[in-house]
């Protein structure tokens, strides 16, 4: 479970978001909010990329008091991912997945999972915006994460990547260790295709 | 017509935003050249170098670098996606675009061509035909790589981007550790920064190592120019914060523990100055013994450590911390002119890094505000 107490951010003195308390429990959670209300913000906090105040531990791991165990226990897709041009999809994958403990054989299945495979040994300069996006999807899996936040995860993917990442999301959440993952979306999520377990609003610096 | 039309925004585009841009820069050279030498001296120094037809290489190397200067600089405009539309220029005439270029190049190079003009002037009256010759010739040369290089960048749009075969047998056979990654990173980014930075570095080291051979000085001496050396890195060192926390800021949600992101800081910076430990193992002065080595390494390690943890408590721009550095030479030079202890000043940089990273690298966090320009977002 993940929970999430006193938290807030500010930038430059303004606040972004500010969450008194928040538990989430394993299962899909769709954070929705219009653009700039600080779905990201509160993303980039939750995976330890940016500073923030309070405490928010993953099943009693504190981002605070045990930042490694925490980043073990927490991986991140960004909205936009963005590598340095001259990077290969497999130095990122082996590089990401040798620190979050994750097997070769596991790096590889995602990546194929993904079609990442395809384009493996070829520098990021050459993907499309598509192709980066899966690439931040396969590492968002590697390891054994207790918390995957996936921010617009949907946004550029082809119909292929998209089924196959809902069946990485169901693959999961339904086992017998469920895990919770959070993501955002602009677009609406068919139940019928992923069963959303709880939907979460952020508006006017607040989330409901 | 034509030229009216495109004229202007190629003035604009490179040759204003690269005086601006590096206003700075100028502000220092002229300040340090009319502060700390007179007129005559100027005259002196500048027959000196046209007294000898191989003496006029060393204002042609100041001059390279110069071209090195402007050339990354127009390549990173070139890249920037707002300047997308300039490579409607292809269009134009053959000759029309290289005359267009020539005159930016001309711009650019305003500085190095008056000085130019000034040893040419200084080698007619002391009749150096010769110097006079090779200097125009290097004059041109410089001119005409830097339209030259201008022209085929605005090209490369136009033109499939291949990876070379060694890239791809690299990529296919190796797994880069984070300090490979940062070091080709920073040298693809910031050749010509490194390459000035290491030549500079190399000479003053080299230069003082040899001074030791002529004269009987302690170790503060090369402490001194160590300090110094380190300190004209400290441009690698931001690089290296760019890099970690902002273009592979995934490293951020890692699980690495913090002594190991600091070994691999470490390594990543003694893999990039592989040259200069290189260069001092071989010529370290014979007066001074192993433990002063060992000092004189581990005092260029603390300071770029010291200056990494500075920059995790205070991000700021790249001017601001640069202003920081400058105060922070000087000072380095003059507590170690006046003997005060070298292990010493190893043990509180050693301290300050080792807490500063334990303390600021989670809280690290470069806010910048929206730009308020009229494509800005507020």
């Amino acid at each position: 479970m993940v929970t999430i107490r006193e938290f807030s951010k500010h930038y430059d003195n303004r606040l972004i978001l500010a969450i008194p308390v928040l538990d989430l429990n394993p299962g899909v959670t769709w954070v929705k909010g219009e653009n700039g209300t600080g779905k990201t913000t509160l993303f980039k906090s939750l995976a330890g990329i940016i500073p923030c105040e309070g405490d928010i531990s993953v099943n009693t791991i504190s981002l605070t008091n045990d930042p490694i165990a925490y980043r073990l226990r927490v991986n991140y897709s960004e909205a936009e991912p963005v590598y340095p041009t001259f990077l290969t999809a497999k130095d990122l994958v082996r590089f990401v997945g040798k620190a979050k403990g994750a097997t070769v054989d596991q790096q590889d299945r995602y990546c194929n999972a993904l079609g990442v495979d395809e384009y493996f040994i070829k520098p990021c300069g050459t993907y499309s915006s598509g192709m980066l996006k899966k690439l931040s999807l396969a590492m968002a899996f590697l390891g054994n994460p207790e918390l995957i936040i996936l921010d617009e995860p949907l946004v550029t993917l082809d119909e292929r990547s998209r089924n196959s990442l809902l069946i990485l999301v169901k693959e999961k959440t339904g086992g017998k260790e469920p895990i919770t993952i959070l993501l955002s979306s602009h677009q609406l999520l068919d139940p019928g295709i992923l069963s959303v377990d709880r939907v979460l609003e952020i508006k006017n610096g607040s989330i409901a | 017509m034509t030229s009216n039309v495109y004229g202007p925004v190629l003035r604009k585009s490179f040759a204003n935003r690269f005086f601006e841009e590096n206003a700075l820069f100028f502000f220092f050279v002229i300040g340090a050249a009319g502060g700390v030498m007179s007129g005559n001296e100027h005259v002196a120094l500048a027959t000196f170098f046209v007294s000898y037809p191989i003496l006029t290489l060393i204002p042609a190397f100041l001059w390279a670098l110069y071209g090195i200067k402007i050339i990354t600089f127009n390549h990173r405009v070139r890249s920037e996606p707002a300047m997308a539309f300039i490579h409607a220029l292809t269009l134009a005439p053959a000759k029309q675009k290289v005359s267009l270029l020539f005159i930016v190049a001309l711009t650019q190079s305003l500085p190095v061509l008056i000085y130019g003009a000034f040893l040419l002037l200084i080698a007619f009256r002391i009749h150096m035909e010769t110097s006079m010759l090779i200097v125009t010739a290097e004059l041109l040369v410089l001119l005409l790589l830097v339209t030259l290089d201008l022209y085929l960048t605005l090209h490369r749009a136009g033109k499939e981007n291949k990876t070379r075969w060694i890239k791809r047998l690299m990529d296919r056979t190796l797994i880069r550790s984070f300090p490979q990654l940062f070091l080709e990173s920073v040298l693809r980014q910031q050749f010509g920064l490194v390459l000035a930075v290491k030549i500079f570095n190399c000479l003053i080291l080299f230069g003082i190592c040899k001074l030791y051979e002529y004269e009987s000085y302690d170790i503060r001496f090369l402490a001194m120019g160590s300090a110094l050396t380190w300190a004209t890195s400290m441009p690698v060192i931001y690089q290296f914060v760019n890099f970690e926390n902002h273009v592979l800021s995934l490293t951020r949600n890692l699980p690495i523990p913090i002594g190991r992101r600091m070994l691999l800081f470490l390594g990543s910076i003694v893999l990039v100055y592989l040259p200069e430990y290189v260069l001092l193992a071989r010529n370290f002065p014979a007066a001074l013994n192993l433990l002063d080595f060992i000092q004189i390494l581990m005092l260029g390690l603390a300071i770029q450590a010291a200056g990494y943890c500075f920059l995790l408590r205070t991000p700021m721009s790249f001017d601001r911390f640069s202003q920081f550095v400058f105060a922070a030479a000087l000072g380095l030079v003059v507590i170690i002119l006046f003997r005060f202890p070298i292990y010493l000043l190893l043990a509180l940089a050693c301290a300050f890094s080792a807490y500063g990273y334990q303390k600021y690298f989670y809280r690290y966090e470069r806010y910048e505000p929206p730009s308020q320009g009229p494509q800005g977002v507020s």
